[in-house]
């Protein structure tokens, strides 16, 4: 059997293998991605981000039991962080997530977030899963920072989780998460004021593309408001389904996603043309003061006709 | 771009102790050492270990086990890891083992065990020497 028939017919060696290959980004590993490629996009991709302790990990673990419950198949990718000095990481998200492991329609993935290229990576590991046939794949970010938003961003469905007195108002009005995402979860809805943080939160959250962002209140650790959740989630999934902006979306994905190999392939270019110091009088001034990098790169463009 | 791969870990502790404080200090050596570790945490059964270990494509399984259910236990992961085809992932184990029963897991297939009083330098190097 082939690689291809091997990943479809779900052999989870070869699929975890394969994994490792495409987080390394080697040759075997775009190799099979470049098969495999025809056979993705069948997977909904659910992204879930919020601040660490927020319950994360415990609410993904309830999502895959909802979703198996009702005879879905997942993936999961977990990121935690590296250290940036060793590269070294404690991948622990499991732990919430063991009773599932023995389950054989989940398959389970730990990734660390080292070399600032998660974000691509996390993107080849859902095609892998996608062409292994899993329904729903679920992506549980760190929880903080950039690299979160690229991970979030090959993410059909956005889910922010928030807890109660995570805030203030002016928390609730600043830029970014409350902007991207597609359903709120206020988690530990146990807690004191938990209403107080939904109603600011209402009024933070606006429409998009004809869809309003719905907010779910559960307490993960028990398990309430998880189907709600779940239910919300796939609302959005047919909204995208029935409005085109699914194709949409991922067509803007697919034109960042050639644009960025593109760009990648440049930078190894130059840092080639760079090595025999063809440039590097041009280096030396701008060091120097003698130019500034702006001019310098307007110097190079000329050079090589661009 | 990517450097050189990182050696994986799996840290788990089957069985029914909770006594987790060494298979914590452990995983975050292994950490300071660059490796990546995939933490479990307690009571984990054999079934969850092993399927752990080949969904995580992992370098090296380390079993932390107090209970004294270790001769129980231990052949039974042995023998998953054969059945699932990853019998080739070395496994080491840390814990309070007798001699005796040190040599007959030894004659089974594991590949170290580091008992109270060894140093966790000593226990990376090994990691780093297997993989």
């Amino acid at each position: 059997m082939d690689l291809v028939e091997r990943i479809r017919s779900g052999n989870k060696r070869t699929l975890s293998k394969l994994i490792t290959e495409v987080e390394y980004d080697t040759e075997t590993g775009r190799e099979a991605l470049r098969e495999l490629y025809k056979y993705t996009g069948n997977a909904h991709v659910v992204g879930i981000t919020g601040s660490p302790g927020v319950g994360k990990s415990t609410l993904v673990a309830r999502i895959v039991k909802e979703l198996r419950k009702r005879e879905i198949s997942v993936g999961v990718v977990a990121v935690d962080p590296s250290s940036p000095f060793t590269g070294g990481a404690i991948l622990g998200d499991r732990i919430r997530m063991q009773e599932l492991a023995c389950d054989p329609e989940v398959f389970i993935r730990s990734v660390s977030s080292s070399a600032g290229t998660v974000g691509r990576t996390t993107k080849n590991i859902i095609r892998v899963l996608d062409a292994a046939g899993k329904d729903v794949i679920v992506i549980e970010t760190i929880g903080a920072g950039q690299v979160d938003l690229d991970v979030l961003n090959v993410a059909d469905t956005k889910v922010i989780v928030l807890m109660p007195e995570s805030g203030d108002e002016i928390q609730m009005i600043k830029a970014g998460l409350l902007e991207i995402g597609d359903v709120y979860v206020i988690n530990k809805a146990d807690l004191e004021n938990a209403a107080r943080t939904k109603s600011q939160l209402s009024l933070a959250i606006k429409e998009r593309d004809g869809w309003i962002p719905e907010i779910v209140m559960t307490i993960a650790t028990s398990g309430e408001g998880v189907e709600k959740l779940v239910d919300a989630i796939f609302a959005h999934k047919k909204h995208l389904e029935d409005s085109s902006n699914l194709r949409k979306g991922r067509l803007e994905a697919v034109k960042s996603e050639v644009v960025e190999i593109l760009v990648e392939k440049l930078k190894m270019r130059f840092y080639e043309k760079f090595s025999n110091a063809r440039y590097s009088d041009i280096f030396e001034q701008v060091l120097d003061k003698e130019l500034d990098p702006f001019t310098a790169a307007e110097l190079i463009e000329k050079e090589e006709g661009l | 771009m990517k450097k050189g791969k990182n050696i994986r870990v799996l840290i788990a502790k089957p069985g029914l102790d909770g006594h987790d404080r060494g298979a914590k200090v452990l995983a975050r050596a292994c950490r300071d050492a660059g490796m990546e570790v995939i933490y479990t945490g307690i009571r984990q059964s054999p079934e969850q270990i092993v399927e752990t270990a080949l969904q995580e494509d992992v370098d090296v399984i380390g079993l932390s086990i107090l209970s004294g259910a270790h001769m129980s236990i231990i052949p039974r992961i042995l023998e998953l890891l054969n059945e699932s085809g990853i019998g080739d992932i070395p496994v080491i184990v840390g814990g309070i083992i007798p001699p005796d029963d040190v040599e007959e897991l030894k004659r089974r297939g594991v590949k170290a065990i580091f008992g109270p009083g060894s140093s966790v330098n000593e226990i990376v190097e090994f990691i780093k020497s297997i993989t």
